[in-house]
């Protein structure tokens, strides 16, 4: 159900799986914070200035963001202005977008997710040129590395930028933890929780109405007061899980890795926390219709859960007392990052303007503001400076040591989630054949292997990388 | 003649000279008049609805993602449908779901017409009561429900396990799921409950009477005089509730987007998905058409009963 | 007809009156159990759309919202902009209304009330489209109205009404037309009435409550259509309160009492609708008769 994604993001897209997870994500750009940079300040000259379009989604707060950094960038470049398609759904803008795209109306810059079916249609610029030209985000060590290159490249071309980062990790509701004793999971990936204290504090933390623990007899698994610990199955988290362990989920060489030794134990290993742990919520129960486990950690149902950092927006929001950790460790400290990338249409009428604006949504001043409030994470190296988190880590929004997370977790232990093309329908078969295994109906093994649902997929990605050898 | 006549009959001849010649003339005039009167109608037919038709027929031997041109694939989409593991899994959750939902459906209504067929003071709030869920819009229908059937937080849980209940995973495991979207259908029961009310009213009473007379009971009665006067009534709801049913799109879009396991992936959203998410524009009209034929052959049932219904009138006129 | 002379008769007569009143009694029960099942929902809604955050989500659930939190309302229209969605609706199902009203009318006073050729062949090809779901259509109509420039415009939700819109209405209409004497419009036509006068001033003012019903049937069809819209219509500004609602999980998943007090917001226009027209209602239902 809920499928998946969704979470994600939050949106209902990702809900229907477009997405991919860098659904909502997307969204815009840093507030107020919006200095007028120094970048490319062509004075104008008197002459009508051009009009270039973007499409995006995003929330009414993230709407304004994106509002607020297009009305600095047509300051600095007052030769250009700005239409700002807005679609508030991700999934609805990828579907309004690709109908213009296939109505030969395409906006000059567009948000998309998962970027490669853009690519494969041949909608998406190839802006490698530019960028390598560019003195600002040419240089080899401003964007995080390998990471940014495997987003945003194909055959080694570039046909886009990415936004942002966004990771899981584990949010945990500080009263629930102080009450049982247990010491909160550090955002430090050095001191990272194993698997099995994971386990053991989750069992520690969850408990039926008559105060009875998982494995004390006569424990009610359908009266529990408070759950121990949630691990959402949406792509993104449970593809954090399978990298811990070794395994990956979509491989750039468009193969599927869910079949894996790795890979099979590490979903067993989430779907065993609720069927034989008993210490976890069925996780689909509280992904449906947009909800969030967040939800549940606020009103004290749930004591740890796994979450996007882009729930950080909405948990702080919630005046509880929460704080933020890595994963809990399988094999190896690891988690996920992923984002929408920016693109430029294939046929647009003015590169050159479209790229001063990608430009634009490449640079800090517009990264920031949506950092701040906890959406994003940074995908610069100049925010990841002693400087560079000063201009980003808020009071109230960010806990404790969460500069670790960025800094060391996402830097260090980070892999780039690869969004084959044709994701949606690649991730649409993941999700059904999954759905018995949370439920405790099948194995991890049966659901994928035994059923041919991988077979499946397998030949479903060879279609797809055919068409993309070809860019 | 008024001006605003004229605009309609534009052409029309002036009116007849002669006695006989003017009747004649008016059997054309009624039936230009009635040309021109369906004329509307019978356009929309053609734009709207055959158009569409033949030319998704002509799109089903495509493939075509709105980008590139549409390239001929002669049966392949019907070929790839063969071997579509999401296809059989969608026919299967819709047909599950018309087979289960359209007797219980059928059934209620038809329980709740004859207990609200009686002479009891404020009958006419019940029958209002019963039929309010079904002017609901059912996107917020959809979300209400699913807020109701939430596992954790969910009323619907909290009442079950009040009666002695386990938890049920109502959208986790999927003959709950399915079980839930026919329980959101059931609540609509109202407006073909007013249909069998109406018609049950149009039972004529002395055919009760006579029953009666011959020692027979409330169910004799039920039996032998109101189920076969209303069997008309009963097979036309009947059919067009399974047409109906083949339609279920709204609830598992927004609630559990055809999870868990494909067991709501109703034909519309599948459909809907291929078409307007992955842009196959060819395979999904492929999949209508095989939807389209499907429906043909029951309307071949229904077209007897309408026949005969629309046969029926003209007697009466 | 008594029978006469047998003392046995008035018990009988006692114990028939006892069991009448029992099974009154029971359906009189059986009414109000159902009757409050089926409305515990809606009463659960509002209720849900008045909680604060942690309210929502604590086992077991409360009834009686603690603060109850009117400002929800207020909130939800920040991403449920419901005024603005509901003119929205209003405009477009107003001018369906017209448009059915019109052209059904026209095609049904036809198949009432002319012969002409063809006429029932052609009366049962459309009654056959009843048959012929919207998910057969979605496909080629999209790709039809993309091709004449209609999309994300309210042309595709509008046009089609003005062309007799569902075939359900010329039913409708058509049968409550044949119940018109025709006597009105013989006379009518001997004094050299043309059929449109005939149509327009006496048949139409005998049938306003069909038009009545037709014009509800409409009005909650638009306010209720989700799929059309959703394929049609991308730009936020043109959304129905339908689209608009599912949007809401976009934009504020998390704000289950936001979403259900925007549930709320566009449910109760249709109730206000069907409290007044419930009359109308089942004499709708009646009139397209479905008689055996």
């Amino acid at each position: 159900m809920i499928k998946s994604t969704a979470s994600v993001m939050t949106t209902r897209s990702t809900r229907r799986g477009v997405l991919g997870g860098a659904a909502k994500l997307g969204i815009g750009v840093g507030g107020a914070s919006l200095l007028a940079g120094s970048r490319s300040s062509s004075f104008a000259l008197a002459q009508d200035p051009t009009q270039i379009s973007m499409m995006g989604w995003g929330s009414p707060l993230e709407k304004d963001n994106v509002d607020k950094g297009l009305k600095v960038f047509e300051q600095q470049n007052p030769d250009i202005t700005v239409e700002w398609i807005h679609i508030p759904d991700a999934a609805d803008q990828q579907v309004a977008l690709k109908t213009a795209i296939a109505g030969g109306t395409a906006p000059d810059v567009f948000w998309s997710t998962p970027f490669r079916d853009f690519v494969a249609i041949g909608a998406a610029m190839d802006v490698t040129d530019r960028l390598m030209a560019d003195p600002v985000l040419g240089a080899p060590d401003y964007f995080l590395q390998p990471q940014e290159s495997e987003r945003d490249t194909v055959n080694g071309k570039w046909f886009g930028i990415g936004s942002c980062w966004v990771a899981p990790h584990l949010y945990y509701n500080a009263d629930l933890l102080a009450e049982a004793g247990i010491e909160p999971p550090s955002p430090n990936p050095a001191e990272a929780w194993t698997f099995d204290e994971f386990k053991e504090y989750g069992r520690q933390l969850t408990f039926d109405s008559q105060g009875r623990h998982p494995g004390d007899s006569g424990f009610d698994a359908n009266d529990v007061k408070q759950w121990g610990v949630s691990w959402p199955t949406f792509d993104i988290a449970l593809a954090a899980a399978i990298y811990s362990n070794g395994g990956y989920t979509w491989g750039t060489d468009y193969t599927a890795g869910h079949g894996s030794a790795e890979a099979l134990q590490a979903i067993q290993a989430i779907a065993d926390l609720t069927n034989v742990d008993q210490i976890a919520p069925v996780p689909t129960v509280l992904e449906q219709m947009g909800m969030s486990s967040w939800q549940a950690l606020a009103s004290g149902n749930v004591a740890v859960i796994v979450d996007g950092s882009w729930a950080l927006q909405d948990i702080a929001k919630l005046g509880f007392n929460f704080g933020c950790g890595v994963l809990p460790v399988f094999q190896e400290p690891a988690t996920v990052m992923l984002a929408h990338s920016h693109c430029v249409s294939a046929t647009t009428e003015h590169p050159d303007e479209a790229w001063k604006l990608l430009a634009y949504l490449s640079s800090n001043d517009y990264q920031l503001g949506l950092i701040k409030v906890g959406l994003w994470l940074p995908s610069h190296t100049s925010l990841l400076t002693p400087d560079g988190i000063a201009s980003w880590m808020t009071e109230g929004v960010h806990p404790d040591g969460y500069d670790l997370i960025v800094t060391d977790y996402l830097k260090n232990y980070g892999h780039n989630l690869f969004y084959p093309a044709g994701y949606a329908e690649a991730n649409d078969l993941i999700t059904a054949a999954l759905d018995p295994v949370w439920v405790g109906d099948q194995t991890a093994q049966e659901a994928l292997v035994d059923s041919g649902a991988l077979d499946e997929i397998a030949a479903h990605l060879q279609e797809q990388q055919a068409v993309m050898n070809d860019i | 003649m008024s001006s605003l006549e004229a605009k309609v009959q534009p052409g029309v001849a002036q009116p007849a000279i002669a006695v006989r010649r003017s009747r004649l003339s008016l059997r054309h005039k009624e039936a230009l008049a009635g040309y021109i009167f369906i004329l509307p109608a019978v356009l929309g037919f053609i734009l709207w609805t055959a158009g569409p038709m033949f030319y998704s027929l002509w799109l089903s031997f495509h493939s075509w993602n709105l980008v590139q041109p549409p390239k001929w694939v002669g049966l392949g989409n019907f070929r790839q449908m063969w071997n579509d593991r999401i296809f059989w899994a969608s026919v299967r959750a819709t047909l599950t779901y018309a087979a289960i939902s359209v007797p219980l459906f059928q059934l209620l209504s038809f329980s709740m017409a004859l207990l609200l067929n009686s002479k009891i003071p404020g009958i006419s709030f019940f029958r209002s009561a019963f039929y309010l869920p079904v002017v609901i819009p059912v996107a917020a229908a959809s979300f209400l429900w699913g807020f109701i059937f939430n596992s954790e937080f969910g009323l619907l849980n909290y009442v079950l396990r009040n009666l002695g209940f386990d938890k049920i995973l109502w959208f986790q495991q999927p003959r709950y799921a399915m079980a839930a979207m026919v329980i959101m259908t059931l609540w609509l029961f109202g407006g073909t409950m007013v249909i069998y009310l109406a018609a049950l009213q149009g039972v004529p009473e002395h055919l009760y009477e006579a029953a009666s007379l011959d020692g027979a009971n409330a169910l004799r009665r039920l039996v032998v005089v109101t189920i076969p006067m209303m069997s008309p009534v009963i097979f036309f709801n009947f059919v067009l509730g399974v047409i109906g049913s083949l339609q279920i799109f709204t609830q598992s879009y927004i609630i559990t987007d055809g999870g868990p396991q494909n067991a709501t992936r109703f034909y519309s959203l599948m459909i809907y998905e291929r078409g307007f998410r992955d842009f196959k524009m060819g395979y999904a009209s492929a999949l209508a058409w095989v939807l389209f034929l499907f429906i043909l052959l029951l309307s071949l049932l229904i077209f007897r009963s309408l026949g005969r219904m629309v046969y029926y009138e003209e007697e009466g006129t | 007809m008594s029978v006469p002379g047998s003392l046995i008769v008035p018990a009988g007569r006692l114990r028939r009156k006892l069991a009448n009143i029992t099974e009154q009694i029971l359906t009189v029960f059986l009414l109000v159990a159902f009757t409050i099942i089926l409305l515990t929902p809606l009463v659960w809604m509002v209720s849900t759309a008045l909680k604060g955050q942690a309210q929502i989500f604590t086992y077991p659930p409360e009834w009686i919202p603690s603060p109850a939190l009117w400002s929800n309302f207020r909130e939800a229209t920040t991403a449920y902009p419901f005024g603005r969605y509901a003119t929205n609706t209003l405009i477009i199902a107003g001018l369906n209304i017209a448009g059915v009203l019109l052209t059904a009318s026209m095609a049904a006073y036809a198949f009432a009330r002319l012969r002409f050729p063809g006429r029932d062949l052609i009366f049962i090809v459309l009654l056959s489209t009843l048959m012929l779901p919207f998910t057969v259509l979605m496909i080629p109509r999209y790709i039809q109205f993309r091709e004449l420039g209609w999309l994300d415009s309210w042309k595709p939700l509008i046009v089609p009404n003005w062309f007799g819109g569902s075939v359900f209405f010329i039913f409708l209409l058509r049968q409550f037309f044949r119940t018109i004497p025709r006597d009105l419009s013989d006379a009518a036509k001997l004094d050299g009435a043309s059929e449109f006068r005939i149509y327009w001033q006496i048949v139409l003012p005998l049938s306003k409550p069909a038009l009545a019903v037709v014009a509800v049937f409409v009005f909650l069809d638009t306010w209720n259509d989700f799929l059309a819209p959703l394929i049609y219509i991308t730009s936020p500004d043109k959304y129905t309160v339908s689209l608009g609602l599912s949007q809401f999980m976009g934009n504020y998943t998390t704000q289950y009492a936001y979403l259900m007090a925007a549930s709320t917001m566009m449910i109760i226009p249709t109730i206000v609708v069907f409290v007044l027209a419930q009359r109308y209602f089942v004499h709708g239902v009646v009139l397209t008769g479905v008689k055996g």
